[in-house]
């Protein structure tokens, strides 16, 4: 047999056994032919290795498989197995943040999938309101029936939504969120009925105070003779027409400023704990006034910073704090003025005596700036938790800021809340005319509170 | 119009804070790593005794502060500017040592200062660590005043290593399997032992400096132990 025959069915497997012997033999003594062997042994070990890179064209794959009879997608690779693999296989703080979220976000819709009855529903013994939910109307009607306290409620006879699907956490939501216009646009109706109702009052009043000083007067330009009737149009005189037709006629917001005598709503009553208000929502409504316009909040932030050191790089955890002041512009939308302190990674190239070097460190710098905050709580009107979308852009010492948050609003008191979130932090610095920029993802923990 | 004038100050503010920030980043009063972007790596040991701890800088940059290599046995590389670079040792703020040094980009090296006859020397040699991972290394430096010296070495292999080291003279690196060693070391003229260290730990990756200074009647032997960088 040829000798690279010898070797050509050692690798394919084909070369019988007693043929090693010789072939091992051989190769001890024969330059060329070990030679030979490596260089087939390399061609082999090259085609494997592109082998595994090369990929089949689908159609191709497609075509053999099911040519076999067997679905070629049972065989395919699963791209967010593999996200998810190298996810936790590279785990790490920010990436624990964000699970952390995301389960914080799944807890919360949880608690309001299971809460919403509680909060949409009323017990009839409380309140008139309720919801009825059925399938007699293919579209959303709206019936607004006015209703005693203590009337019997049914479908037909009480303030009503109608709706095809009655399943969606949304639709109801959406309901919920119609009815709370609705009593808001009945209130104001109402408001302007009384509104009206005293204005007429005053209107006839007028009219008949008019119609009086004319009579006076007419009884006057007659030449009346009787004194009496004379001093009693003097006195009448006294009435300023202008001023009465210009008097508009105003409500007195009824204010219960009295806190120390009524028997509800009082500090005496509220600091007292009783069986109906013992509890630290009850007691902060008395304490608190009851129109709010600004949020100040206290959020902190841990994170991981590389330690300088030439030798190591050694890790620590940092920490920082964010003080917050904004205004309410309504339930949606605040803007407002943040100040605070946080670590600051930053690497960047120097040129020292002709030698290029890398600096890095992790300073501590103070920012200052302005802050804007969406909650988007159209579905979610009286929710406990809500998605909270944030943005900051201020200046440090060394350059321009900003950050965006991504997180939830869990208010857990009156007027307090607890704040949750994913905030990405770019700060943008000046060296040698280079700009550089440090990127970091936080999560952030804090506090908020209403005044 | 209220939204534009609004966005228009923010833009503002955002286009003063970056014009008016005054700080350049290099000069900031924090702890700071300046890493050349060619650089070799070194390891100083200092024999001197009764010294303090010291700073090393290369032109004004620092590249290691407080080195008390005296009492410690593990010592670490600091990154060192490739090339010619100045090395320059300060104590308490005043230079105690300056040269000029020549290295390879990613090469090791390691200096050691010494006294002999009480004048203070130095020495640098390169570490060669080879490729193999499963290799302990050993190296014996005899800094004595006058002593020629041999070293037994005991360990997992069945016979005993003698090296002799002339003065002033530093071994190759001895390739040696991982473990326990013993060290005995005897002044090769009068052939009597001057001093033993037993449980010698060699690992993987680490080159072990046996070094002796001294005299023959007050000499000592120690250990320092330098760790290739992963």
């Amino acid at each position: 047999m040829n000798k690279e025959d010898l070797i050509f069915d050692y690798f394919e497997g084909n070369l019988p056994e007693q043929y090693h012997d010789e072939l091992f033999e051989q190769l001890h003594y024969d330059e060329y032919l070990r030679k030979e062997f490596y260089s087939q042994m390399k061609i082999r070990e090259l085609v494997r290795e592109d082998a595994n890179r090369i990929k089949a064209p689908l159609e191709a794959t497609n075509y053999i498989f099911n040519a076999i009879g067997v679905n070629p997608n049972v065989y395919r690779v699963n791209k967010f197995g593999h996200f998810f693999n190298n996810m936790f296989k590279k785990l790490n703080y920010q990436k624990i943040a964000i699970i952390g979220l995301l389960i914080l976000l799944t807890f919360s819709t949880l608690i309001i999938a299971t809460n919403y009855d509680a909060i949409i529903y009323h017990s009839p013994n409380q309140n008139t309101l309720k919801l009825v939910a059925s399938n007699q109307k293919p579209y959303p009607i709206i019936s607004s029936t006015t209703i005693d306290n203590n009337q019997q409620i049914d479908a037909n006879n009480t303030t009503s939504f109608y709706n095809q699907n009655n399943s969606s956490i949304f639709s109801n939501y959406a309901q919920y969120f119609l009815l709370v216009n609705q009593i808001e646009s009945s209130i104001q109706r109402s408001y302007n009925s009384k509104l009206n109702k005293l204005a007429k009052e005053f209107q006839s009043k007028q009219n008949d105070y008019l119609a009086t000083i004319n009579e006076l007067k007419r009884n006057n330009d007659n030449g009346a003779s009787d004194r009496q009737n004379q001093n009693n149009l003097e006195g009448l005189e006294q009435f300023d027409n202008k001023n009465i037709s210009s008097a508009k006629p105003q409500i007195e917001q009824h204010v219960n400023n009295n806190l120390f005598n009524s028997s509800h709503n009082t500090i005496y009553s509220n600091l007292i704990p009783s069986a109906e208000n013992f509890d630290i929502s009850t007691l902060l409504k008395g304490i608190l006034p009851s129109l709010y316009n600004y949020e100040f909040s206290f959020n902190s932030s841990t994170s991981q910073i590389s330690t300088p050191n030439n030798a190591t790089i050694g890790k620590q955890i940092s920490y920082s704090f964010d003080l917050g002041a904004k205004k309410i512009i309504n339930r949606n939308h605040k803007v407002g003025l943040n100040i605070g302190r946080d670590f600051y990674p930053q690497s960047f190239s120097r040129n020292i005596d002709g030698k290029s070097y890398t600096q890095v460190q992790s300073p501590q710098l103070y920012y200052l700036g302005l802050s804007y905050q969406y909650i988007p709580s159209y579905f979610l009107a009286q929710s406990y938790v809500l998605p909270v979308f944030s943005a900051f852009a201020g200046g440090t010492s060394v350059g321009p800021l900003m950050k965006f948050q991504l997180g939830t609003e869990f208010s857990f008191l009156e007027r307090f809340s607890l704040n949750f979130g994913v905030e990405n932090t770019t700060l943008f610095y000046n060296v040698e005319n280079k700009i550089y920029s440090t990127n970091k993802v936080n999560f952030v923990y804090g506090i908020n509170f209403k005044l | 119009m209220y939204v534009k004038s609004k966005a228009i100050i923010f833009q503002l503010i955002i286009t003063l804070a970056f014009l008016f920030s005054c700080e350049c980043p290099p000069n900031l009063d924090t702890n700071k790593e300046i890493i050349p972007t060619e650089f070799s790596n070194i390891a100083i040991i200092n024999l001197i005794p009764g010294n303090n701890p010291f700073d090393v800088y290369s032109q004004k940059i620092p590249i290691a502060s407080n080195i008390d290599c005296i009492s410690i046995t593990d010592i670490n590389y600091y990154k060192f500017p490739a090339n010619y670079a100045n090395l320059m040792l300060k104590q308490n703020g005043s230079i105690i040592f300056n040269t000029m040094i020549y290295s390879l980009p990613s090469h090791y090296l390691t200096i050691f200062f010494y006294t002999q006859k009480q004048i203070t020397q130095y020495t640098m040699i390169e570490d060669n660590y080879s490729d193999t991972l499963t290799n302990a290394y050993l190296r014996l430096c005899n800094f004595t005043d006058d002593l020629k010296l041999k070293y037994e070495i005991s360990s997992s292999l069945p016979q005993q290593i003698v090296v002799l080291i002339n003065i002033n003279d530093i071994s190759k690196i001895i390739p040696m399997p991982t473990g326990k060693i013993s060290v005995k070391v005897f002044d090769l003229e009068s052939n009597n032992q001057i001093s033993s260290i037993s449980d010698i730990s060699l690992n993987t990756n680490n080159i072990t400096n046996i070094i002796s200074t001294g005299n023959s009647t007050n000499n000592l032997t120690q250990i320092k132990r330098t760790r290739k960088l992963k």
